[in-house]
């Protein structure tokens, strides 16, 4: 009789360099960990290693596939630094996580990025600021509020700007993405190296990325430090005299200077209001 | 439902990729016929939305699914059943497909089209199953050989799995030949025997695809032309069983010259009409 607990066992062992080779050198401890009966572990024992080995890679190479679509020169950048050990050691542990499901492998993309920032200091300088600027495409690209938002304003031809007086609390719109980064990311090569990212000058900025109804490739805006900070906290919780006070102070020629900006980016449509 | 033979001839096909939309779309007049990823179009973006709609007004289209996953143990999830019905209504779908194989299991998912144990009684557990998904959906629902490379020693083998699950349901069957070829030179068996021991006259649709070969085992990447003994084998299920479509399928390594892709389609049209019957 093969029940449930045989294909959590397979497919365990089909993610496990460690539980594959406990299935042929101590298969209790395989037997005991899944509760499997004798029938079931005599079935999944009597598959050679071999084919078990290359199915483990076939099923690796679909979790590097999906990150290699989400972020291409990341990816690349990664396998020239170390042919891709990094990444392996990241998809071993992926596979084993129910969260990170192929129905959705959007959220892959976003995953494996919060993962390198926690290993900033194993992974190439700079290297953060690409993957997050190439989140933020594939972000995009993956995102149906963002379509729904390029398509209304494709539709509206981008009429109107946000009237933003004091207590008007204004928010990004769901096609734009704001990425900040220490280098330019737009200045590196369409197909980006190790050396290239180590030769890119500091400048400290970002990209604001929007959304074009029916084409792949958003638009990208170079910006500054100082919008960059004011953009990621405008997310509908503060109004704009709160935003003023925080990114300008009491300065009266700075308060003006970042309330231009926001004008000019509600001009822009890149920003809307929530008014109480 | 609509009885398999009764489904309309939908001729020769090519499944659809993203990368090669624009010549698609160009070269419609000498496509009959396109497969779609399920998944990609299940929960789309407004956007997907509409690139279906533009290829629904252009060819017949049919959802191919990768993920239902229908040997994993339980029922199929029902929000992927509502979509899936849903998208078959939407494009107005003759038919719909997906593997025999589970995907996931016990928290892995494995993004991978794995074996199953085949036995008699699971048979007969997965043709229910799957006949119980087709009145769902609403139209008939055909099930695919899968490339594999597990060789678990189970009781039944695949085409002997194949016909008696086909005794407990009213399905068709999706031939993927390359798969047949692929695993008759990796397991050593006789590819013209399975096609005897399988229902021939369930198939109503062949996939056909080229592979990759590394270390004397073929893999199926979907990434080169299709091999001579594939189209021999799709001469040899012409001469047994008529067909309502045939699919060309490339993943990757898209050729320069989409000539080739077009060649290939219109090879298998050329044999199916050869095959028909005065």
């Amino acid at each position: 009789m093969i029940g449930p607990a045989f294909y959590e066992a397979y497919a365990n062992v089909l993610v496990s360099q460690s539980l594959l080779i406990a299935l042929y050198r101590d298969p209790d401890r395989v037997r005991t960990t899944y509760g499997l009966n004798a029938d079931e572990l005599e079935l999944l024992r009597s598959a050679s290693p071999a084919t078990i080995q290359l199915s483990q890679g076939i099923i690796r190479g679909k979790r590097h596939a999906v990150l290699e679509q989400s972020l291409p020169q990341t990816m690349a950048v990664l396998r020239e630094f170390d042919g891709y050990r990094l990444v392996g050691t990241y998809v071993d542990d992926a596979l084993l996580r129910p969260d990170l499901d192929m129905l959705r492998p959007a959220t892959h993309g976003t995953d494996f990025v919060a993962w390198l920032t926690r290993q900033e200091a194993r992974i190439p300088p700079r290297l953060l600021d690409l993957a997050r600027f190439e989140l933020a495409i594939a972000d995009l690209r993956s995102d149906n509020a963002a379509a729904s938002a390029a398509r209304d304003k494709a539709v509206t031809a981008g009429a109107g700007g946000a009237d933003l007086g004091g207590e008007a609390r204004p928010w990004m719109t769901a096609d734009v993405r704001v990425v900040a980064a220490s280098i330019d990311v737009l200045a590196l090569p369409a197909e980006t190296t190790l050396a290239a990212l180590a030769a890119a000058p500091p400048r400290p900025g970002g990209v604001l990325l929007r959304k074009v109804w029916d084409q792949p490739r958003p638009l990208f805006h170079r910006i500054g430090v100082a919008t960059v900070e004011l953009l990621l906290r405008c997310d509908g919780r503060h109004t704009v005299d709160q935003l003023l006070d925080q990114v300008a102070g009491d300065d009266a020629g700075h308060r003006e200077g970042a309330l231009a900006t926001l004008r000019g980016l509600a001009g822009l449509t890149v920003l809307s209001v929530t008014r109480e | 439902m609509t009885p398999l033979h009764d489904l309309p001839h939908l001729g020769s096909g090519l499944g659809y990729r993203r990368e090669i939309h624009q010549p698609t779309m160009e070269h419609r007049d000498r496509i009959d016929w396109l497969e779609v990823i399920s998944e990609h179009y299940l929960f789309a973006s407004v956007q997907g939305r509409e690139r279906l709609a533009e290829l629904s007004a252009a060819f017949p289209i049919v959802p191919h699914g990768i993920e239902m996953s229908i040997g994993t143990p339980g029922e199929v999830d029902e929000d992927y059943l509502d979509a899936l019905a849903a998208l078959v209504e939407e494009i107005d779908a003759p038919y719909f497909s997906d593997h025999l194989c589970f995907t996931r299991a016990g928290g892995v998912s494995l993004g991978s089209l794995t074996p199953l144990p085949r036995s008699r009684a699971l048979a007969k557990e997965l043709g229910r199953k799957a006949q119980r998904i087709q009145e769902r959906v609403g139209v008939p629902f055909i099930l695919e050989n899968i490339t594999y490379h597990v060789d678990l020693r189970t009781e039944l083998t695949e085409a002997e799995f194949i016909a008696e699950l086909c005794e407990h349901c009213e399905c068709g069957l999706l031939l993927d030949l390359t798969n047949l070829h692929t695993n008759a030179r990796n397991h050593g068996y006789d590819a013209a025997g399975f096609l005897d021991a399988i229902p021939t006259e369930r198939v109503v649709q062949v996939h056909l695809a080229g592979g990759t070969e590394a270390h004397e085992t073929l893999l199926d990447s979907h990434s080169s032309p299709v091999p001579e003994p594939v189209w021999a084998l799709f001469d040899e299920l012409l001469r047994r069983a008529p067909l309502k479509a045939s699919l060309i399928e490339r993943d990757q390594d898209f050729p320069d010259d989409f000539g080739e892709l077009l060649g290939e389609v219109e090879r298998a049209r050329s044999a199916m009409r050869a095959a028909a019957p005065a």
